[in-house]
């Protein structure tokens, strides 16, 4: 038929030539714009052949091959949100898998997934499966590796490592990957971000640029934008604060922190049970007492010039807000990412990671006022918190000998700060009003209290006492740590373990850092101070080298045996 | 031309006396369901899955639409032998055959125009008051896509229906679609085939069947944020092979029809 068929119209038959040319030169052009990853990317082949953490359902495969893997995809993330809301998230891992085969491009998913990797994955006290960091930061990577030149994964990425893994360096280069690929970065989520990266990684000149640039990106986004203008607006207004702020820090700090505060660490170890162990101990962190004490002098609120510095610290004591961070895991431990996402967790690996609260340090000295607690109060009122007077339990009371703060400011006798303290208990500046009192301001008020009847009256019913002896109560912190209930997390495959304890100065609240320094140049401690470019030990560093901080480590080694075995022992003490 | 319009005109009027336009009416109204079934997702996650889900919808639609009129188009009219009347006045074979496929080109493109429509209306209402709104119009693109992978497909199914009953023809046209479909793979194994034999084997397959795969172009619309190289070459070139792809099939088509016993 078909030989007949040429012989008798062989000119229409000779047509087919150059048309069959054509096809194959134009299949030639359209191959290799079709294989960028916009518009075909070449994962979608592991969806085949499943060797990489999941295989696709036998009854999408026909759908995803016959050209509707987008619908397969949106299917499956359907399915996936259902599975989210009945808590299965085990069940979510591998549709997140075949998802960005699938689709790879479609970003929310890497940023769902990731999340819910590094932050879903929980034992029964809620703290997460710190094994998944690994899987979760490789997925991150694969969605950047599939959308170089869209900054949403490296916002991603950065945030997570900021705020999850506390890699505070890999943020930093994932926020400037972002910047560096795509012009359309936003400012608020890319620069600030990215300074606040650089800041909690000690590099401060680097954060002050940023700060600058973003400020300066704001308000040209401000100039050409008619729809944002007021989020620009807002923007450089708050990119201008932190650049002011940290200008400002940067020249008070070293002054602040010349004499070194021993945090004299003190430890205790206790196993409850089998699997069951409690950290308590005491540490002094001190910081700035309060806002009226954190003299910034006055300033541009642009952040571009700054009129005259002030003197940062006025005074500094122990301050609530500061977190101990612990972590207990198989002995010499690395978060090792793979070159490829897998969605396996070695499940040999034990890893726990909490924090506790420092809280509760007091001090007082001669001559500076206090309060005293009544039986049933914690702490006290918060206008005389804001004040900078602590308040001491009735028992620690009764060892200051303290004398009516009435009577000591009739007598004189007491010292600049405490004049200062109780000016600002008495006559609080107004809320919002930037700086603090000037020295003429104090004794103006203070004189204006001694002939205040209301007011001194008002310090009687506050209980205000004028200590006559120094008294230091350290800050304490105590975690009981439950492994029994989630075997799976914690296996305790391995023979030895380490339970490192840590405070790290670039990760605490800046009233802390303005005392104890970015890089912790305001702590000593004569045991377990540690100067070191690794904070984290587990975290692998593949760039240049990180800047140097001083943090307080405690290494405790401990055995298998130690941690199972049952019953009440102590484990460290020192 | 007169006498293939005339063909093409009647095949349209034909068709659509079969009620096709049904599947267009439901298309429809899944598309406005659609728009309200994935509230409970992020306002950005919303428009992927109304996009994505919106565009397969409709090129699933379109698929069976081209592959149950085409393959009927030539042997129901031999079957009900109105063929001889048609061929008994002066009308050459080429003529009708191309007028039969002209005549199936415009009952796809008023099904596909209509959901395309369909499409966008509903997705600019859905857009409303949405942050991650974007030009509903730009839909048009990948409905164009679809258009273009089935004006190849219904070449190929005339194609078949020459020398094929339409039975055969369903399933070796889906089977052709899908491996069409599967060219990424091909021109995998083109390059990585085991030995020469293979890589020519696959080659001579990556380049001789109709690949349908090169029409995807969901992915750009429903990503807007992903950037596509070319993305104008990339359109106009698939246009162009479409139309050559099935330039060369109704060619054969005609030479085999012209041969065939009726």
């Amino acid at each position: 038929m078909w030989k007949e068929a040429f012989r008798k119209n062989p000119k229409l038959a000779l047509a087919l030539i150059p048309l069959i040319a054509g096809v194959v030169l134009l299949q030639s052009r359209i191959d290799p714009l079709r294989s960028q990853p916009a518009i075909e990317p070449p994962s979608i082949k592991n969806v085949l052949t499943g060797t990489k953490g999941g295989q696709l359902p036998g009854e999408f495969i026909l759908g995803a091959f016959s050209g509707f893997r987008q619908v397969i995809a949106g299917l499956l993330w359907v399915r996936c949100d259902s599975f989210f809301h009945q808590g299965n998230y085990d069940a979510i891992l591998p549709l997140i898998r075949m998802i960005t085969w699938l689709d790879p491009n479609w970003m929310d998913v890497y940023a769902t997934g990731g999340w819910h990797l590094m932050y879903n994955f929980t034992d029964t006290d809620q703290r997460s499966d710190r094994r998944y960091l690994v899987p979760g930061l490789s997925l991150l990577n694969e969605g950047i590796a599939n959308n170089p030149k869209v900054y949403d994964m490296y916002k991603e990425k950065g945030w997570n490592c900021f705020d999850k893994v506390k890699d505070f360096s890999e943020a930093a280069v994932a926020y400037r990957g972002a910047l560096a690929n795509d012009p359309k970065a936003n400012t608020t989520q890319v620069m600030h971000a990215l300074a606040h990266s650089l800041e909690r990684s000690g590099d401060i000149d680097e954060a002050i640029a940023v700060w600058g640039q973003a400020r300066e990106a704001h308000l040209k986004e401000a100039a050409s934008s008619k729809d944002n203008s007021q989020t620009d607006s807002q923007g450089a207004q708050s990119a201008g604060k932190n650049l002011s702020l940290l200008k400002i820090r940067k020249a008070v700090r070293p002054a602040n922190m010349q004499q070194p505060i021993d945090t004299q660490v003190r430890v205790k170890v206790k196993r409850l049970a089998s699997r069951q162990i409690e950290i308590s101990g005491t540490i002094n962190i001190f910081g700035t007492l309060g806002n009226p004490y954190f003299d910034a002098g006055t300033f541009d609120k642009t952040g571009t010039e700054i009129a005259t510095i002030g003197k940062g610290v006025i005074a500094d004591g122990p301050r609530d807000g500061a977190r101990m961070e612990f972590r207990l895991e198989d002995e010499g431990y690395k978060m090792v990412l793979p070159t490829n996402f897998d969605l396996q967790v070695d499940p040999s690996v034990t890893i726990m990671q909490d924090q506790a609260s420092i809280k509760g340090g007091r001090r007082v000295r001669k001559g500076e006022p206090y309060t005293v607690l009544q039986k049933n109060q914690n702490m006290a009122d918060q206008r005389i918190t804001d004040s900078g007077v602590y308040g001491f339990s009735e028992a620690q009371a009764a060892t200051l000998g303290g004398i009516p703060a009435a009577q000591a400011v009739a007598s004189g006798a007491i010292t600049a700060l405490a004049k200062r303290m109780l000016v600002n208990l008495s006559y609080p500046r107004a809320y919002g009003k930037p700086g603090v009192y000037s020295e003429a301001e104090v004794n103006q008020f203070f004189v204006q209290l001694r002939g205040d009847s209301l007011k001194l009256g008002d310090l009687g019913k506050q209980n205000i006492f004028i200590a006559q002896k120094d008294l230091l109560v350290p800050g304490n912190f105590t975690r009981k740590i439950d492994m029994t209930q989630d075997p799976q997390m914690y296996g305790f495959v391995k023979d030895k373990y380490e339970l490192v304890l840590w405070f790290n100065p670039r990760t605490a609240p800046d009233f802390v850092q303005d005392r104890m320094g970015w890089n912790g140049e305001g702590i000593t401690d004569k045991k377990y101070l540690v100067e070191t470019t690794e904070p984290y030990p587990w975290i692998e560093h593949k760039g240049a080298a990180l800047k140097p901080v001083r943090m307080i480590r405690v290494t405790i080694k401990l055995t298998k045996e130690q941690l199972t075995a049952p019953g009440e022992a102590i484990l460290f003490e020192g | 031309m007169n006498a293939i319009n005339v063909i093409a005109r009647s095949t349209i009027s034909e068709a659509m006396r079969k009620k096709i336009l049904n599947a267009f009416l439901m298309v429809g109204f899944a598309m406005i369901v659609l728009t309200f079934a994935f509230q409970q997702f992020s306002a950005r996650q919303e428009l992927t899955l109304v996009k994505g889900m919106g565009l397969g919808i409709i090129s699933l639609a379109g698929i069976f639409i081209t592959v149950i009129l085409s393959i009927n188009l030539i042997p129901q009219e031999i079957e009900r032998r109105t063929i001889y009347t048609i061929l008994a006045k002066p009308v050459r074979r080429y003529e009708f055959l191309l007028g039969k496929y002209f005549g199936a080109l415009g009952t796809i493109a008023l099904n596909i125009g209509l959901m395309g429509i369909a499409f966008v209306i509903a997705l600019a209402v859905k857009q409303i008051g949405n942050p991650a709104a974007v030009n509903p119009l730009l839909m048009l693109k990948g409905v164009l896509m679809i258009y273009m992978q089935l004006v190849l497909l219904c070449s190929l199914a005339i194609f078949f229906s020459c020398f094929l009953s339409p039975l055969v023809n369903f399933f070796l046209t889906l089977a052709l679609f899908m491996i069409g479909n599967l060219s990424s793979f091909t021109q995998d194994l083109a390059k990585t085939g085991g030995n020469a034999l293979v890589k020519g084997f696959f080659t001579v397959v990556h380049y001789l069947v109709p690949n349908f795969g090169n029409f995807q172009f969901t992915n750009p619309l429903l990503q807007p944020d992903v950037q596509v190289k070319s993305e104008a070459a990339f359109l106009t070139q698939n246009c162009i092979y479409a139309v050559v792809y099935a330039s060369v099939l109704l060619i054969l088509s005609v030479l085999i029809f012209d041969r065939r016993e009726v």
